[in-house]
């Protein structure tokens, strides 16, 4: 395995530059009026369908846009057996979108033949480190694809953790040789909830291996926040998007709202603060860095 | 690739999460449960602000939410019907019975039929509106995204001659769904789709009858049609591999001439329409 040094920035992966989340409420918009969007991500699950409406409106897309696939029920921390029947329609799926990479949760949503169609974290220690990073290898393996684990958002914590939940992702992606795709608000929200400091998650990260990036709003609770994806990207989590970004360098990104979906100008106005943060560190970066040399013969 | 190629999960994660997948499902309260509670605290750290059950409860709060949602947007009349004491208690004993097990929760839904053959939680007065809704619903579910059948080919249709016609038996699309009701549950559905005021009381009243449905999807959209019990029992004998003549006749059998006449006027009506449709997958020859 190269160092870290050695491993091309996104491990290589082309960055698309910010997307948005298709959601239904979007598709006349989307597919009637084509507007300008650098890609959209869609959910594996909802077109894993014999076919009818849900694959029509999915070749809607493809036709016009590029299309990165991102799932919600792989449960790659679970104590249960791959789902096998399961990962041949992802994989299937995944030779249909040509999506560039595929990227699903850290955590599990399971087990004992029960889906709980949830996002739930995983105990941090080394035990589950070996053990997720062996099944993730498997599966990236077998979808002959860069497979990338996002950061879940959590509201518990488990008393037989051992490490911190930022050494925890780092070690799963090294040793699993896999993507990252790293949800800024997840951090931000676990970090209200479990009381630690999130820019020190983001500096932790290993950040080469960061290939995506989600941002999305919460819901703040007395006691806790919970990641809804409803309302825009609160101010605080755009400041550690900026450092995310300053860290890992221009990376695909990806605005996503699920509840209480306003229009789809809306959306993409967060979109467009987005990548006005990109371009401001790009620039930045360009201005610190040191002059060229200048080259013989040029004038 | 096999499964013998997997690692074993750790034993204490398989705990952990054989524990929290019990809890979560709980229709009550972790943190009203003392016992439970200090199970959960075994596991769960807790911190400052909630305890370990309460960190528990958020998760399992939001199971029941998430599930509660999903049912409800899969089977809207079933839940008009129910009203909203019945319909929480039908959610509760329904996940309780048949657990989430698929990746997708298109899936959740299509045991509520088996489950309510069984379950002595239904209103009595509106039990088999209740049981034609859901096998409405699920029926439904299962049409919007099924795989479509191969185009019939026209020229080879076109080619069949009238004793191959007789002689021949079809296979119907699995986009046709045929449903025999006591109820007139589509119109229901239909008018809870259009977003309009249903009295139940006096829907239950007018819509009782005998309904023979097809549903079905053309061009990705999910259409119902209610048919004639002859053009019904047609479908059905078509659908169980008779040759059409003698799925007539057997249709014919102790009809009046005039109403035997009449069937055979409809014949070829019915085709148009259902051939129109997409009704007939193949036509096969022997």
């Amino acid at each position: 395995m190269p160092s870290p040094s050695q491993r091309p920035a996104r491990l290589g992966l082309p960055d698309l530059g910010v997307g948005l989340g298709l959601r239904i409420p979007h598709y006349p918009h989307v597919f009637e009026q084509k507007p300008v969007c650098d890609w959209f991500e869609v959910i594996s699950e909802n077109f894993m369908v014999e076919g009818g409406r849900p694959l029509d409106n999915l070749d809607r897309a493809l036709a016009d846009y590029r299309v990165v696939q991102h799932g919600v029920s792989l449960s790659i921390g679970s104590a249960s057996p791959l789902d096998w029947g399961y990962l041949k329609k992802l994989k299937a799926l995944t030779r249909h979108t040509q999506t560039p990479w595929l990227s699903d949760h850290l955590c599990w949503s399971g087990s004992d033949c029960t889906n709980l169609h949830d996002l739930l974290p995983l105990p941090y220690t080394e035990e589950v480190v070996r053990y997720v990073a062996e099944r993730a290898r498997i599966v990236q393996d077998f979808l002959e694809l860069p497979f990338a684990l996002e950061n879940v958002s959590s509201y518990l914590t488990y008393t037989s953790s051992r490490m911190s939940e930022w050494d925890f992702v780092r070690a799963v992606a090294e040793e699993a040789d896999v993507g990252l795709l790293l949800d800024v608000n997840n951090i931000y929200v676990s970090a209200e909830n479990h009381g630690f400091e999130p820019r020190t998650y983001i500096e932790a990260m290993p950040h080469e291996r960061v290939v995506q990036i989600h941002l999305a709003g919460h819901t703040r609770f007395e006691r806790y926040i919970i990641d809804t994806h409803s309302g825009p990207v609160i101010d605080d989590v755009w400041s550690l998007y900026e450092l995310a970004i300053e860290r890992v360098g221009p990376v695909s990104t990806l605005i996503e709202w699920d509840d209480e979906i306003p229009s789809f100008d809306e959306v993409h106005a967060e979109a467009r603060k987005a990548a006005a943060i990109r371009a401001r560190v790009a620039a930045g970066a360009a201005q610190a860095a040191p002059p060229r040399a200048v080259q013989s013969g040029a004038a | 690739m096999t499964a013998a190629a997997e690692p074993t999960a750790p034993a204490d994660l398989a705990e952990l999460q054989s524990f929290l997948g019990e809890v979560f499902r709980r229709p009550t309260a972790v943190a009203q449960d003392e016992s439970l509670s200090r199970r959960a605290a075994l596991y769960v750290a807790g911190n400052d602000r909630l305890s370990p059950a309460e960190q528990v409860d958020i998760y399992r709060r939001q199971f029941w939410m998430r599930h509660d949602d999903c049912l409800r947007e899969d089977f809207p009349a079933l839940c008009v019907l129910l009203g909203e004491e019945a319909w929480d208690a039908l959610v509760e004993a329904y996940l309780a019975a048949f657990p989430p097990r698929s990746p997708s929760l298109r899936d959740l839904g299509l045991d509520v039929p088996t489950f309510l053959d069984s379950w002595d939680g239904l209103p009595r007065a509106r039990a088999r509106a209740c049981k034609d809704a859901a096998r409405y619903e699920v029926a439904f579910v299962e049409t919007f995204d099924g795989r479509d059948p191969p185009p019939l080919d026209p020229a080879r249709i076109a080619a069949l001659t009238p004793d191959q016609w007789e002689r021949a038996t079809f296979v119907l699309s699995p986009l046709v769904a045929r449903l025999r009701l006591g109820f007139a549950v589509h119109q229901l559905r239909a008018s809870l789709r259009d977003a309009k005021e249903v009295d139940v009381e006096r829907w239950l009243q007018s819509a009782e009858r005998d309904v023979y449905v097809a549903l079905f999807r053309k061009e990705l959209v999910v259409h119902y049609e209610e048919l004639s019990a002859d053009a019904f029992a047609m479908l059905d004998a078509l659908a169980r591999g008779r040759a059409l003549l003698s799925a007539c006749a057997a249709i014919a059998e102790g009809k009046s001439d005039e109403d035997a006449q009449a069937l055979a006027g409809s014949l070829g009506e019915w085709f148009r329409r259902w051939a129109s449709w997409g009704f007939i997958a193949e036509v096969v020859v022997p």
